[in-house]
């Protein structure tokens, strides 16, 4: 069972994030907030999917040190973000895909499975 | 011999005579007045133009003390032209006053000369006498104006340095000539005069940016435009301060000064502070920016929740699956016009971002109206593609301009079933057309639906709601696009929309 970590401050967001992947056989863990060194090293998740605006912390940033890491670069991460035009910004901080809000199931559902090379 | 002398005597007095004659003539048919008197002040002759500027005939006055010619208690000038006379001096272009027989005063202009003896002892003086009114009118005409000007150059000085705006002016070499308190202590100076010592100073203070945040040229400042003749440039200007960064903004205006005979003579800049509005403008844009996203949360989770209620329905009920379906339509609307809101608070800051990316064209529009045909079954969509061109262009945006223009066919059709969408390759660009054949749109309105709270009104007066910001955007990203949008339509038959997008972007 592939795992995915999903970083978002909206805990509602979280969790139906949460019920349409594990509806779809994914193992999957929550975080609130952007500070995911130990949960990343410890879950060894197979895909990120990271929110750009964490209340307190810029998600590009969060993304940027898990790029430059050894031990973490190699984690595909998509980013979520209710701007749309955020997407050249989201690139720039070396995720591997974007994914705007508000989106539809079938289409979060894709960008997983393709991240994840299935 | 005798009769002789005699004779010649006689020619010789006749010539004299003859002489004399003239010069009596001379000054009793002159224009001015010519008078003499003795050193003494009476009165030797007095010629006819004498008799008619003062009044008096010659027979009252020969004889009597010419003082009477002077307004009371004016003895000293009679002094004063005795002394300089006495010393045989003329007297050129002497003015004063005189009173006329009737009381009048009269201003007047005299050349007076010493009468001389042979001896050269000077017994009287002979004066050639003009009225002088005219003059002195003509020259009280030009105290007054000269006064008047100085007046209002005066009211204009006060006006210049107490108007809110920095007002500059350049001669037709581009030189500062003027620049008045505002304008300097904005450029930096502690006053208008330093400004004019050190003119280039400003520049060294301050860069110059515009309002997208590219570097701001020099030779695009609207002072440096009009010298080269454009006739009423404009632009908002952003000048950075190299110490502490700091950035005021300006609107700068520039207009010619035109001489009779049209050459430039001087421009006048009118810098406006606009540094106050641009802090509200960017306080208003986060505020929408953030507020913007603050209603996409709750959304996003809304929308997904939905979507998981009606999988788990799996089709059972189907009235429940039909809601579901309808309550996720308007999310997207919802979307739609938060998003909207978002752009139309950045476009009007010219702070609208654009991902450029290359995408089919036809390809884009077949995903459009699937989708509006999801949300949709009222309307049969017909989509007649005659284009495979690749496009570069921001692809999101103008799936928006394309959703707009389906939607508002279908929203004003609402009694017919047909919206035509076609696409085809043209001369360098790609033109869209979007066909219904509902209320239309009348002549006079046709420039009026792209302004930004635009909405059609039916014959009833009913206005149909949510025309809003469509147009309006999607016209400002086709134009960033160097395409063109425009409306063929007629009264209660329907309109066509076509709107163009150029192969390469330049």
């Amino acid at each position: 069972m592939k795992k995915i970590l999903v970083v978002d401050d909206d805990s509602a967001i979280l969790e139906v994030i949460k019920v349409i992947l594990e509806d779809n056989n994914y193992h999957v863990k929550t975080s609130e907030d952007g500070n995911i060194k130990n949960t990343v090293v410890r879950f060894k998740p197979d895909l990120i999917l990271l929110d750009l605006l964490l209340s307190g912390e810029d998600g590009r940033d969060v993304a940027k040190r898990l790029k430059s890491s050894s031990k973490t670069s190699a984690i595909p991460i998509v980013m979520l973000s209710a701007h749309p035009s955020a997407i050249k910004a989201a690139h720039e901080s070396g995720v591997n895909d974007f994914i705007s809000k508000p989106f539809d199931m079938d289409y979060l559902l894709e960008v997983v499975a393709r991240n994840l090379g299935a | 011999m005798e009769v002789k002398t005699k004779d010649r005597l006689k020619k010789l007095l006749a010539q004299r005579e003859k002489k004399h004659l003239h010069y009596v003539n001379l000054v009793k048919s002159s224009d001015s007045a010519i008078i003499s008197r003795t050193l003494g002040g009476s009165v030797i002759s007095w010629n006819p133009a004498a008799e008619k500027l003062f009044g008096y005939s010659a027979r009252e006055v020969i004889g009597k003390n010419i003082l009477f010619l002077f307004p009371p208690g004016n003895e000293a000038e009679l002094n004063k032209i005795q002394k300089i006379v006495k010393r045989g001096k003329p007297m050129e272009d002497f003015e004063a006053i005189r009173v006329r027989k009737d009381g009048t005063r009269i201003p007047i202009v005299a050349k007076i000369s010493p009468i001389k003896e042979k001896t050269g002892k000077v017994v009287g003086l002979s004066a050639f006498i003009r009225d002088n009114t005219g003059a002195v009118q003509a020259r009280e005409r030009r105290k007054m104006m000269n006064a008047k000007l100085r007046q209002s150059r005066n009211n204009m000085r006060v006006i210049l340095e107490n108007v809110a705006d920095g007002i500059t002016v350049q001669n037709s070499k581009g030189k500062l000539i003027y620049a008045n308190d505002v304008a300097a202590i904005n450029a930096g100076y502690p006053s208008s005069r330093e400004m004019l010592k050190n003119q280039a100073k400003w520049k060294k203070r301050f860069r110059l940016k515009s309002e997208n945040g590219e570097p701001f040229p020099l030779k695009r400042l609207p002072g440096r435009r009009v010298l080269k003749g454009e006739a009423n440039p404009r632009e908002t200007v952003g000048f950075i301060n190299r110490e502490n960064q700091e950035t005021k903004w300006a609107v700068i205006k520039a207009r010619p000064i035109i001489t009779e005979k049209g050459k430039l003579r001087a421009v006048v800049n009118i810098m406006n502070d606009i540094t106050e509005r641009k802090e509200l403008e960017r306080r208003k844009d986060d505020f929408i920016s953030i507020a913007s996203h603050e209603l996409m949360t709750p959304i996003t989770s809304i929308k997904g929740f939905m979507q998981l209620l009606k999988k788990d329905l799996k089709g059972e009920n189907e009235r429940i699956s039909n809601f579901l379906v309808k309550m996720d339509n308007q999310l997207n609307k919802l979307t739609e016009l938060i998003q909207n809101l978002l752009d139309l608070s950045k476009v009007q800051s010219g702070k609208l971002k654009y991902n450029v990316e290359k995408f089919n064209i036809g390809a884009l529009i077949e995903t459009a109206v699937n989708d509006i045909k999801k949300a949709s079954n009222k309307h049969k969509i017909i989509f007649k593609n005659n284009t495979d061109t690749m496009l570069f262009g921001d692809k999101e945006k103008i799936y928006r301009i394309l959703m707009v223009l389906i939607e508002n066919a279908m929203k004003y059709s609402s009694n017919k079933d047909r919206v035509i969408v076609s696409a085809k390759d043209m001369d360098h660009k790609v033109e869209i057309k979007v066909k219904d054949y509902g209320v239309g749109i009348a002549e006079d309105e046709k420039d009026e639906i792209f302004d930004r709270f635009y909405r059609v009104k039916d014959s009833r007066d009913k206005t149909f709601p949510g025309f809003r910001s469509g147009l309006f955007l999607s016209r400002e990203i086709i134009l960033w696009h160097k395409g063109e949008i425009w409306v063929k339509s007629q009264k209660g038959r329907g309109s066509t929309f076509y709107f163009t997008l150029p192969t390469e972007l330049k």
